[in-house]
């Protein structure tokens, strides 16, 4: 669905976008994940044809941008990390001229379908000036999902939102998803895109990092297996106990709370659990943890240690 | 094609139902009214015209404000899109540079000529008032204030797309249009004064310097093509006020497909 390779973006004073390959498949969600300044929106705006590529290739849909620009801007929405709207247009008016602009048949139907699925019909008459953050996004996603597009991209889409925001922008891009629209998702809001994307992508500073989906950006970072145990009392013996079982990489002790750290070697609960509870205190909870996508991301975007990140994809 | 005509169709709905154009036109027309009062007062108290044709200077004069305004609007209506990101929301979709610029360019146009036909339709109320005959060369006037004013909309737009913000925008607009005015004004000042003849005379350096400035500016100013394709008209020649056309539809194309490259060059974006 998008494609490319080595695509890099130079400015005159810095090097916005070097090298970054990457490939999105049809139907899947992808998350874009960077830090502020990362070159995620310089590399969207390459995609959409706003910025032209210092050097590398791209393709969407399988062909370049510059041969076929109107089939292929037809076929996508976006939806930006600013909305932008026409100040002497209300809500209404705004969804017409794009409709207009994307010749969609019956724009009228499509218009107060999609209005009246996201909660705003009774709001059409309103310039979008007035519209509160939450509304305003929800009609960018509206004008996005007009011209039902294959491919939706979203530059921060719940970027500004409260809480009830951003549940309700989710639930939109999950809808997408269920109708096997390719999502291609650009946030710094790692449990939104945790939730959300199939596969994951991780820039910092112009360079895409990794490209996985998140079991295996989560092996790339750290193979052990995290295990949080809940115990009774914590008997004087049990820190010894811990230390002298080999597949343990180490431990700690809060309260009545121990974290433990696996070898990824295999599942070794039953032999945790045994060791435990032979050094006199009885297990009243257990559970295992993964890493998330935020301890994930901080650790290849952290300059001390993106060294540790997969060998070969980062110098 | 069809984005073009949508954009137009939409600048031009935004021109027509805002209040800026109407209080425009309406003190443009009050201004014309009134030059003509005077005329007609002189002529009341001398009985005699001031000049052979009573309404080609103040019609000239509207015409020539009214351009510059579209033009000015256009530069500050384009710029405000960029900065305000409302540009880029275009381009998300099926929009590109010649689509855009021909959208944008054509719905000043056509407000333009709306305007000249509302103007014609004025001084042909005012003549019929006044029982003074308009005279076939103030409709020749018309026709080349079309042309001319299409070339000064299309300097507009090229320097709204290629340039950086509103204010820069704005700025570059104004900056050229007031120093064709000042040379072409400097140029006649300076010509009504009799130096001594010497050779060494500030003044006739000047005068010689600001002759060969207006020799390069009449070959691109909109101004003075209105007014050498009149002066021309009015002394029968029409090969000259049909060349005066020609270079205003060249020009008028020249910046247009520049607006187009400008656009690409520049981008869309902040």
């Amino acid at each position: 669905m998008i494609s490319t390779r080595n695509l890099t973006k130079t400015y005159p004073e810095v090097e916005a976008v070097k090298d970054v390959t990457l490939n999105v498949h049809a139907g899947e969600v992808y998350g874009f994940l960077g830090p502020n300044g990362a070159g995620k929106s310089t590399t969207i705006a390459m995609l959409l044809g706003l910025e032209k590529p210092t050097s590398g290739e791209l393709s969407l849909f399988g062909t370049s941008l510059e041969n076929n620009y109107f089939s292929i801007k037809n076929a996508i929405g976006v939806v930006g990390e600013n909305p932008y709207f026409f100040d002497e247009m209300t809500a209404w008016e705004y969804l017409s001229f794009h409709a207009d602009i994307f010749r969609i048949e019956s724009k009228e139907n499509r218009i107060n379908q999609l209005m009246e699925h996201v909660g705003l019909r009774q709001y059409a008459n309103i310039r979008p000036s007035e519209y509160s953050r939450g509304m305003r996004q929800k009609l960018s996603f509206v004008r996005a999902l007009l011209h039902k597009p294959d491919l939706l991209i979203l530059d921060e889409p719940v970027s500004g939102l409260d809480p009830h925001g951003i549940r309700q922008i989710r639930e939109l891009i999950e809808e997408q998803k269920k109708s096997g629209t390719t999502i291609f998702i650009s946030s710094h809001i790692l449990s939104e895109i945790e939730r959300t994307a199939d596969r994951i992508a991780i820039m910092h500073k112009g360079k895409l990092l990794v490209e996985d989906n998140l079991d295996g950006l989560r092996y790339s970072v750290d193979q052990s297996v995290r295990v949080n145990v809940e115990v009774t009392h914590v008997p004087e013996s049990l820190p010894t106990v811990l230390s002298d079982v080999p597949y343990i990489v180490d431990h700690n002790i809060n309260g009545q709370h121990i974290e433990i750290r696996l070898d990824g070697s295999s599942d070794h609960r039953a032999e945790v659990s045994a060791a435990i509870t032979a050094s006199g205190t009885t297990i009243i909870g257990m559970e295992t943890r993964k890493a998330s996508l935020e301890e994930t991301f901080m650790t290849f975007t952290d300059d001390n240690v993106v060294g540790l990140s997969k060998a070969g994809e980062v110098e | 094609m069809q984005t073009a005509i949508i954009m137009h169709k939409r600048d031009l709905r935004i021109a027509l139902f805002g209040p800026v154009l109407h209080i425009f036109t309406t003190v443009s027309i009050l201004v014309g009214i009134v030059i003509i009062r005077n005329y007609l007062s002189y002529i009341e108290s001398n009985g005699l015209y001031p000049m052979p044709d009573l309404f080609s200077f103040p019609f000239r004069w509207v015409i020539i404000v009214t351009g510059v305004y579209i033009a000015f609007s256009a530069v500050v209506a384009i710029a405000r899109e960029r900065e305000s990101g409302a540009m880029e929301l275009l381009f998300y979709g099926p929009v590109d540079n010649v689509s855009y610029v021909i959208g944008k360019y054509s719905a000043q146009f056509t407000l333009y000529c709306l305007l000249i036909v509302l103007y014609l339709i004025c001084f042909l109320i005012l003549s019929n008032i006044t029982g003074v005959q308009i005279p076939a060369s103030f409709f020749m006037m018309m026709l080349l204030s079309v042309f001319t004013g299409a070339y000064l909309i299309s300097v507009g737009v090229f320097v709204s797309m290629v340039s950086t913000s509103v204010r820069s925008a704005t700025l570059v607009f104004l900056a050229l249009i007031a120093s064709t005015l000042l040379i072409q004004g400097s140029q006649a000042w300076l010509s009504n004064i009799a130096p001594v003849s010497d050779y060494y005379n500030p003044v006739l350096l000047l005068q010689q310097l600001l002759g060969w400035v207006q020799i390069g500016l009449s070959w691109l100013s909109p101004f003075s093509y209105l007014n050498y394709g009149v002066d021309e008209m009015l002394r029968g020649n029409m090969n000259a006020f049909l060349r005066v056309i020609g270079l205003s539809i060249v020009f008028c194309l020249v910046f247009i497909v520049s607006s187009v490259i400008g656009l690409k060059f520049r981008g869309v974006r902040q």
